[in-house]
């Protein structure tokens, strides 16, 4: 086995290429059967899909963002930061290229658009994590974040609801995008510069 | 070992473990999302946000909050469930003299500690916020309460045992998100799942103002949330985990008389509820013209009272109503009564008073005014129907209820001011016709 091969295993890679397809599936069919329900109907009801299928998506990349030795990671001059800004910009993209087939009907009503949006946001948020809490835990602020606003945000208009319940907006060209497209360059810098946090203890999974 | 000594080594390690599971980070973390949800529920953030100072609604609100508390109580206890497995010490505690139910039922009792603390904050803030306008406090709304932090602990245990079971990185959040994800698709199943919705633990449990738990299934429904709880904690610290079937038969033989139950008749409400006749009583003004409420939103009689009496004013003018009364969704006003539609959702979050008072007036002219159709009897291409509707909601509310800015409104109500005897035969003739939808006659009243 390859050096390449041995790191994409290391790094839980075959999980992630399993699960991104049977989750973009998963979202496809939640989709279709959301906008055929009989008292909420219509591209409106993709909102959970929406919101909850980039989470998963963006919880599996989050498996991929450290090894099971950080500190000797560390030491492999191979590792460079480099190789952590591609694997950042691939996993975006490949999260945005297979979820936005979930929904691709009116895309730019809680369809592809909101679909592409989220991906980059909680791709964005999850390496960002990775920088600063241990591996186990990175998925905890996107979960977390994603959880409070599907419930939060308001059904009508309130006060920049655009910014800051961001992962629940249509998909149009708002100000959500701007708050994306933010965490994803900011992940993508603090976890190319900084790499996955050291803890005291390195957890074996 | 002394039953002394082991008590202060169970202490101890107690102790230690509200220390290592995080449970008083949880906690915290907890209260914070719980004010951050309640905030975020209430203008400016939320233009529609909407609050009723009593108990049935600081608990409906509570289980709704529990669609985010249970599944990070899930996700949290998962992962420490898993614990044993990431530090790679199975062997090590094995070696102890103490079983591994007691370890890990200490583990747990730890973390749940915090998170019902947690829960408990926010229950604080939701007290809070109806403290100083709460008027009623019957209803059963304590078997409310628990039933709804039993269902965080219901989350605890099924996270547990999930992460100790399935080990893994991606356990936690995955359990976080099908709990999430299977308490909230509830609201989409419709009816024909609508007598198992209420066994989940979280964001179910039926709250109105109004209707209380019906004591015998709020029993049945706490034996089946502790059934679930110890077959999850069986499952994931016993030695053999087959004992988990014993209250997993427990929690099954709960289920059947409650989704046996059947709603009351002629209500709405959940057949796990009945009508609670005490917050429904009229509680009325000394003075008149009377205006009354329901005792359950007594607090906002001296609000709504110049209100209704103001309405009651304009509307006597055409009518022959003397007093206001408050009904509940489906009712009829009585005889000679203005109608004024339930204040449930009006109330103030900290503070008492009403939320919004012109709402109050709105919706007590809309009650008045708006053809009670069926169907799509009003949806076709003749606006006329509209212009009545409109001129008799500017006539009634002497000028406040604006419906739309339609120049043929303004032109029939100003016709109509201008001769009171008309506009009296007028509304006599309309109120009918809309109470019966009489799509043709609405039309023939908007003639110029």
């Amino acid at each position: 086995m390859t050096g390449a091969m041995l790191h994409l295993r290391e790094r839980r890679m075959g999980w992630v290429a399993f699960g991104l397809p049977v989750l973009t599936a998963a979202a496809w069919w939640a989709a279709s059967w959301l906008t055929t329900r009989t008292f909420f109907s219509g591209a409106d009801a993709r909102v959970p899909v929406v919101a909850f299928a980039p989470l998963l998506a963006a919880i599996l990349v989050s498996l991929t963002l450290a090894g099971a030795d950080i500190d000797l990671s560390r030491t492999a001059s191979r590792l460079t930061a480099r190789h952590r800004t591609a694997h950042s910009a691939i996993a975006a993209t490949a999260l945005c290229a297979l979820l936005a087939l979930a929904a691709t009907d009116t895309p730019q009503t809680f369809g592809s658009y909101g679909l592409i949006r989220n991906s980059l946001g909680l791709t964005g948020m999850v390496l960002l994590a990775a920088t600063i809490l241990p591996a186990a835990l990175t998925w905890a602020p996107a979960l977390i974040y994603t959880f409070v606003i599907f419930l939060a945000a308001p059904s009508g208009r309130g006060l920049g609801a655009q910014w800051w319940a961001w992962v629940v907006q249509p998909g149009g060209l708002d100000p959500s995008w701007l708050i994306a497209l933010t965490l994803l360059a900011t992940g993508i810098a603090f976890y190319t510069r900084r790499g996955a946090a050291r803890t005291g203890h390195q957890p074996r999974s | 070992m002394s039953a002394r000594s082991l008590h202060a080594t169970t202490r101890g390690v107690a102790v230690i473990e509200l220390r290592r599971t995080g449970a008083w980070s949880v906690a915290a973390g907890l209260a914070v999302i719980g004010a951050v949800l309640i905030a975020a529920s209430q203008p400016p953030l939320n233009q529609y946000g909407n609050w009723s100072s009593s108990w049935a609604a600081a608990m409906e609100r509570l289980s709704t909050l529990g669609l985010v508390l249970g599944p990070l109580a899930g996700a949290a206890a998962a992962w420490v469930g898993g614990r044993e497995h990431r530090r790679q010490l199975g062997e090590l505690l094995a070696s102890t003299p103490r079983s591994a139910l007691t370890r890990r039922n200490t583990t747990w009792a730890a973390l749940t500690a915090g998170l019902l603390l947690g829960a408990a904050a926010v229950t604080c803030l939701l007290i809070a916020g109806i403290a100083p306008a709460v008027s009623y406090f019957g209803g059963r709304w304590p078997a409310s309460l628990v039933l709804a932090l039993l269902g965080i602990v219901v989350c605890a245990s099924l996270g547990f045992a999930a992460g100790h079971l399935i080990p893994g990185r991606f356990t936690a959040p995955a359990v976080g998100v099908l709990i999430y994800l299977t308490c909230g698709v509830a609201g989409y199943l419709g009816r024909k799942w609508g007598e198992f919705t209420p066994l989940l633990p979280v964001a179910q449990l039926p709250s109105d103002e109004g209707r209380e738990l019906i004591g015998w299934v709020a029993a049945a429904a706490t034996v089946w949330f502790l059934a679930v709880a110890a077959a999850g904690l069986l499952l994931a610290g016993a030695r053999r985990r087959a004992t988990a079937a014993i209250p997993a038969v427990v929690a099954l033989l709960a289920t059947v008389p409650l989704t046996a139950t059947t709603p009351e008749i002629g209500t709405y409400g959940s057949p796990w509820t009945q009508a609670d006749h005490q917050a429904l009583q009229s509680v009325c003004t000394l003075d008149v013209p009377q205006v009354c409420v329901a005792q359950v939103h007594a607090d906002l009689l001296d609000d709504v009272a110049p209100l209704a009496r103001g309405l009651l004013a304009d509307v006597q003018t055409y009518l022959p109503l003397d007093r206001a009364v408050e009904i509940a969704a489906g009712q009829s006003a009585p005889s000679g009564a203005l109608a004024i539609g339930t204040l449930e959702g009006q109330s103030r979050f900290l503070r008492p008073g009403l939320a919004r008072p012109e709402r109050v007036v709105e919706d007590a002219v809309f009650r008045l005014t708006n053809p009670q159709c069926p169907g799509q009897e009003l949806n076709g291409p003749d606006q006329r129907p509209y212009v009545s509707i409109g001129a008799a909601q500017l006539l009634l509310s002497g000028g406040t209820v604006q419906p739309s800015l339609d120049p043929a409104i303004e032109a029939l109500h100003t016709r109509l001011t201008a001769d009171p005897d008309q506009a009296r035969t007028w509304i006599n003739d309309f109120i009918p016709a809309a109470a019966s939808c009489d799509v043709d006659t609405l039309a023939q009243l908007a003639q110029p």
